[in-house]
Protein backbone atom coordinates (compact mmCIF):
# COMPACT_ATOMS: atom_id res chain seq x y z
CA UNK A 1 0.00 0.00 0.00
CA UNK A 2 1.44 3.50 -0.84
CA UNK A 3 1.52 5.94 2.09
CA UNK A 4 2.82 9.30 2.65
CA UNK A 5 4.30 10.46 5.49
CA UNK A 6 2.62 13.40 6.78
CA UNK A 7 4.40 16.42 8.57
CA UNK A 8 2.03 18.31 10.98
CA UNK A 9 3.10 21.59 13.45
CA UNK A 10 5.26 23.03 10.65
CA UNK A 11 5.36 26.83 9.47
CA UNK A 12 6.83 28.42 6.44
CA UNK A 13 8.89 31.52 7.10
CA UNK A 14 9.23 33.95 3.85
CA UNK A 15 11.89 36.32 3.60
CA UNK A 16 12.39 39.22 0.77
CA UNK A 17 15.43 40.79 0.82
CA UNK A 18 17.76 42.75 -1.47
CA UNK A 19 19.76 40.09 -4.09
CA UNK A 20 22.86 38.85 -2.37
CA UNK A 21 21.39 38.50 0.81
CA UNK A 22 20.31 35.09 0.81
CA UNK A 23 23.31 32.92 1.55
CA UNK A 24 23.41 34.68 4.73
CA UNK A 25 20.37 33.99 6.05
CA UNK A 26 20.57 31.11 4.96
CA UNK A 27 23.46 29.91 6.47
CA UNK A 28 21.75 31.24 10.17
CA UNK A 29 18.51 29.42 9.19
CA UNK A 30 20.48 26.15 9.31
CA UNK A 31 22.31 26.98 12.14
CA UNK A 32 19.27 27.24 13.90
CA UNK A 33 18.20 24.17 13.09
CA UNK A 34 16.22 24.62 9.45
CA UNK A 35 16.91 21.58 7.62
CA UNK A 36 16.10 23.51 4.07
CA UNK A 37 15.46 26.35 2.40
CA UNK A 38 14.44 27.53 -1.90
CA UNK A 39 15.49 30.61 -3.12
CA UNK A 40 14.03 32.38 -5.89
CA UNK A 41 14.91 35.88 -7.57
CA UNK A 42 12.20 38.52 -7.71
CA UNK A 43 11.32 42.31 -7.94
CA UNK A 44 10.21 44.55 -5.69
CA UNK A 45 8.69 47.95 -5.82
CA UNK A 46 7.69 50.19 -3.41
CA UNK A 47 10.17 51.44 -0.45
CA UNK A 48 13.03 52.35 -2.42
CA UNK A 49 10.69 55.16 -4.17
CA UNK A 50 9.98 56.62 -0.98
CA UNK A 51 13.37 56.75 -0.02
CA UNK A 52 14.12 59.05 -2.73
CA UNK A 53 17.52 59.93 -3.72
CA UNK A 54 18.53 57.15 -0.50
CA UNK A 55 16.44 55.09 -2.61
CA UNK A 56 19.96 54.26 -5.08
CA UNK A 57 21.08 52.12 -1.91
CA UNK A 58 18.19 49.69 -2.27
CA UNK A 59 18.64 46.94 -4.56
CA UNK A 60 15.78 46.71 -7.40
CA UNK A 61 16.53 42.72 -7.25
CA UNK A 62 15.33 40.82 -4.52
CA UNK A 63 15.69 37.22 -3.56
CA UNK A 64 12.91 35.13 -1.75
CA UNK A 65 13.70 32.86 0.91
CA UNK A 66 10.83 30.07 1.93
CA UNK A 67 12.14 28.01 4.89
CA UNK A 68 9.56 25.88 6.23
CA UNK A 69 10.54 24.73 9.53
CA UNK A 70 8.94 23.01 12.61
CA UNK A 71 6.82 24.90 14.73
CA UNK A 72 9.02 24.34 18.18
CA UNK A 73 11.88 26.18 15.77
CA UNK A 74 9.90 28.72 14.40
CA UNK A 75 10.65 31.59 16.72
CA UNK A 76 14.41 30.70 17.27
CA UNK A 77 14.90 30.25 13.69
CA UNK A 78 12.75 33.66 12.52
CA UNK A 79 14.70 35.60 14.94
CA UNK A 80 18.10 34.59 13.86
CA UNK A 81 17.37 35.02 10.16
CA UNK A 82 15.95 38.25 10.96
CA UNK A 83 19.31 39.43 12.90
CA UNK A 84 21.47 37.90 9.95
CA UNK A 85 19.58 40.13 7.24
CA UNK A 86 19.84 43.65 9.20
CA UNK A 87 16.06 43.42 8.62
CA UNK A 88 15.78 45.89 11.48
CA UNK A 89 17.65 48.67 8.85
CA UNK A 90 14.67 50.49 6.86
CA UNK A 91 14.59 49.43 3.30
CA UNK A 92 16.60 45.75 3.79
CA UNK A 93 13.47 43.60 3.44
CA UNK A 94 10.65 41.88 4.74
CA UNK A 95 9.57 38.54 6.47
CA UNK A 96 6.85 37.01 7.52
CA UNK A 97 5.62 33.26 9.01
CA UNK A 98 2.53 31.55 7.42
CA UNK A 99 0.91 28.29 9.05
CA UNK A 100 1.34 25.15 6.86
CA UNK A 101 -1.42 22.66 7.20
CA UNK A 102 0.24 19.94 6.42
CA UNK A 103 4.01 18.74 4.25
CA UNK A 104 5.32 15.68 2.88
CA UNK A 105 8.68 14.60 1.91
CA UNK A 106 10.33 11.39 1.63
CA UNK A 107 11.30 9.98 5.14
CA UNK A 108 13.43 6.78 5.53
CA UNK A 109 11.97 4.24 7.25
CA UNK A 110 14.52 4.41 10.36
CA UNK A 111 14.21 7.82 10.72
CA UNK A 112 10.02 7.55 10.61
CA UNK A 113 10.62 5.22 13.33
CA UNK A 114 12.23 7.43 15.53
CA UNK A 115 9.87 10.56 15.09
CA UNK A 116 6.85 8.43 15.45
CA UNK A 117 6.43 9.42 18.48
CA UNK A 118 7.25 13.05 17.85
CA UNK A 119 4.98 14.43 15.29
CA UNK A 120 5.38 12.39 12.21
CA UNK A 121 2.49 9.94 11.18
CA UNK A 122 1.90 7.76 8.68
CA UNK A 123 -1.31 7.40 6.76
CA UNK A 124 -3.28 5.50 4.70
CA UNK A 125 -5.05 8.33 3.05
CA UNK A 126 -3.32 11.49 3.12
CA UNK A 127 -4.01 13.82 6.04
CA UNK A 128 -6.37 11.53 7.10
CA UNK A 129 -4.84 10.79 10.84
CA UNK A 130 -2.47 14.03 10.96
CA UNK B 1 -16.61 39.89 -7.97
CA UNK B 2 -16.49 36.32 -8.43
CA UNK B 3 -14.20 34.45 -5.31
CA UNK B 4 -13.85 31.41 -3.45
CA UNK B 5 -12.94 31.39 0.54
CA UNK B 6 -12.12 27.83 0.77
CA UNK B 7 -9.16 27.55 -1.15
CA UNK B 8 -5.74 25.62 -0.41
CA UNK B 9 -2.41 26.45 -2.32
CA UNK B 10 -0.22 23.47 -2.66
CA UNK B 11 3.45 24.11 -2.95
CA UNK B 12 5.84 21.37 -4.57
CA UNK B 13 9.87 22.09 -4.71
CA UNK B 14 11.04 19.36 -6.88
CA UNK B 15 14.62 18.53 -7.24
CA UNK B 16 14.00 16.44 -10.56
CA UNK B 17 13.15 18.77 -12.86
CA UNK B 18 9.76 17.07 -14.00
CA UNK B 19 7.68 20.33 -13.16
CA UNK B 20 5.94 20.87 -16.67
CA UNK B 21 5.32 17.39 -16.91
CA UNK B 22 3.62 17.02 -13.30
CA UNK B 23 1.06 20.28 -14.63
CA UNK B 24 0.50 19.16 -17.47
CA UNK B 25 -0.69 15.78 -15.78
CA UNK B 26 -2.82 17.92 -13.72
CA UNK B 27 -4.31 19.19 -16.59
CA UNK B 28 -5.23 16.37 -18.25
CA UNK B 29 -5.79 13.82 -15.53
CA UNK B 30 -7.50 15.83 -12.51
CA UNK B 31 -8.72 18.89 -15.10
CA UNK B 32 -6.39 21.36 -12.62
CA UNK B 33 -5.85 24.62 -14.62
CA UNK B 34 -4.61 27.07 -11.68
CA UNK B 35 -0.84 25.97 -11.41
CA UNK B 36 2.31 27.95 -11.87
CA UNK B 37 6.10 27.09 -12.25
CA UNK B 38 9.08 29.00 -10.75
CA UNK B 39 12.51 28.25 -10.88
CA UNK B 40 15.38 28.95 -8.27
CA UNK B 41 17.54 27.43 -5.98
CA UNK B 42 17.37 24.96 -3.19
CA UNK B 43 19.60 23.52 -0.05
CA UNK B 44 18.82 20.30 2.12
CA UNK B 45 20.62 18.52 3.93
CA UNK B 46 20.40 15.75 0.74
CA UNK B 47 23.16 15.75 -1.89
CA UNK B 48 20.97 15.33 -4.71
CA UNK B 49 21.82 13.76 -7.75
CA UNK B 50 20.93 16.71 -10.69
CA UNK B 51 22.98 19.61 -11.24
CA UNK B 52 24.48 21.50 -8.26
CA UNK B 53 25.69 25.31 -7.75
CA UNK B 54 28.16 24.67 -5.14
CA UNK B 55 25.80 23.54 -2.10
CA UNK B 56 22.90 24.63 -4.01
CA UNK B 57 20.94 22.47 -6.35
CA UNK B 58 18.37 24.11 -8.79
CA UNK B 59 14.56 23.90 -8.60
CA UNK B 60 11.37 23.82 -9.93
CA UNK B 61 8.71 25.06 -7.51
CA UNK B 62 5.25 24.02 -8.80
CA UNK B 63 2.64 26.27 -6.89
CA UNK B 64 -1.31 24.97 -6.98
CA UNK B 65 -4.62 26.83 -5.83
CA UNK B 66 -7.33 24.16 -5.42
CA UNK B 67 -10.28 24.33 -3.35
CA UNK B 68 -10.21 22.89 -0.03
CA UNK B 69 -12.71 19.80 -0.92
CA UNK B 70 -9.88 18.30 -3.58
CA UNK B 71 -6.66 19.52 -1.61
CA UNK B 72 -6.37 15.79 -0.20
CA UNK B 73 -6.58 14.45 -3.93
CA UNK B 74 -3.84 16.79 -5.64
CA UNK B 75 -2.04 16.74 -2.54
CA UNK B 76 -1.49 12.94 -2.99
CA UNK B 77 -1.07 12.92 -6.33
CA UNK B 78 1.69 15.40 -6.41
CA UNK B 79 3.23 13.21 -3.23
CA UNK B 80 3.38 9.91 -5.79
CA UNK B 81 3.17 11.11 -9.61
CA UNK B 82 6.49 13.95 -8.84
CA UNK B 83 7.99 11.18 -7.61
CA UNK B 84 8.49 12.65 -3.82
CA UNK B 85 8.12 8.96 -2.55
CA UNK B 86 11.28 9.05 -3.52
CA UNK B 87 14.91 10.44 -2.05
CA UNK B 88 16.00 13.08 -3.27
CA UNK B 89 12.14 14.28 -5.10
CA UNK B 90 11.64 17.26 -3.16
CA UNK B 91 9.51 18.65 -0.53
CA UNK B 92 5.49 19.34 -0.74
CA UNK B 93 3.57 21.57 1.77
CA UNK B 94 0.28 22.85 1.39
CA UNK B 95 -0.74 26.62 3.07
CA UNK B 96 -4.71 28.17 4.06
CA UNK B 97 -5.64 30.98 1.64
CA UNK B 98 -8.53 33.37 2.41
CA UNK B 99 -9.86 34.41 -0.58
CA UNK B 100 -8.81 33.73 -4.18
CA UNK B 101 -10.59 34.67 -7.39
CA UNK B 102 -12.58 31.91 -9.69
CA UNK B 103 -10.24 31.52 -12.44
CA UNK B 104 -11.66 30.26 -15.76
CA UNK B 105 -10.12 29.45 -18.85
CA UNK B 106 -11.56 31.30 -21.95
CA UNK B 107 -13.73 29.17 -23.95
CA UNK B 108 -11.90 29.14 -27.20
CA UNK B 109 -12.42 26.82 -29.33
CA UNK B 110 -10.02 23.63 -30.24
CA UNK B 111 -7.35 24.03 -32.81
CA UNK B 112 -8.18 22.91 -36.09
CA UNK B 113 -5.86 19.84 -37.11
CA UNK B 114 -4.26 20.35 -40.41
CA UNK B 115 -3.67 16.90 -42.04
Amino acid sequence: MREISVLTDVALITCVVQRGYAETIIEAARGAGAQGATVHFARGVGVRERLGILGVAVEVEKEVINIVVSSDQVDRVFEKMYLAGKLDTPGMGIMYITPVDKAATYIPPDVLDRLSGEGASRSAEPGGSS
Amino acid sequence: MDFVTHTKKIICVLLQGNASEVIGRLHKEKGVNTCDIDRGRGRSTKNPTNKTYGEYVEVEVVTVSIEAERADEIFEFLYFEAGLDHTNGGFLYQVPVVQSTVFKLPDIPAEEKTP
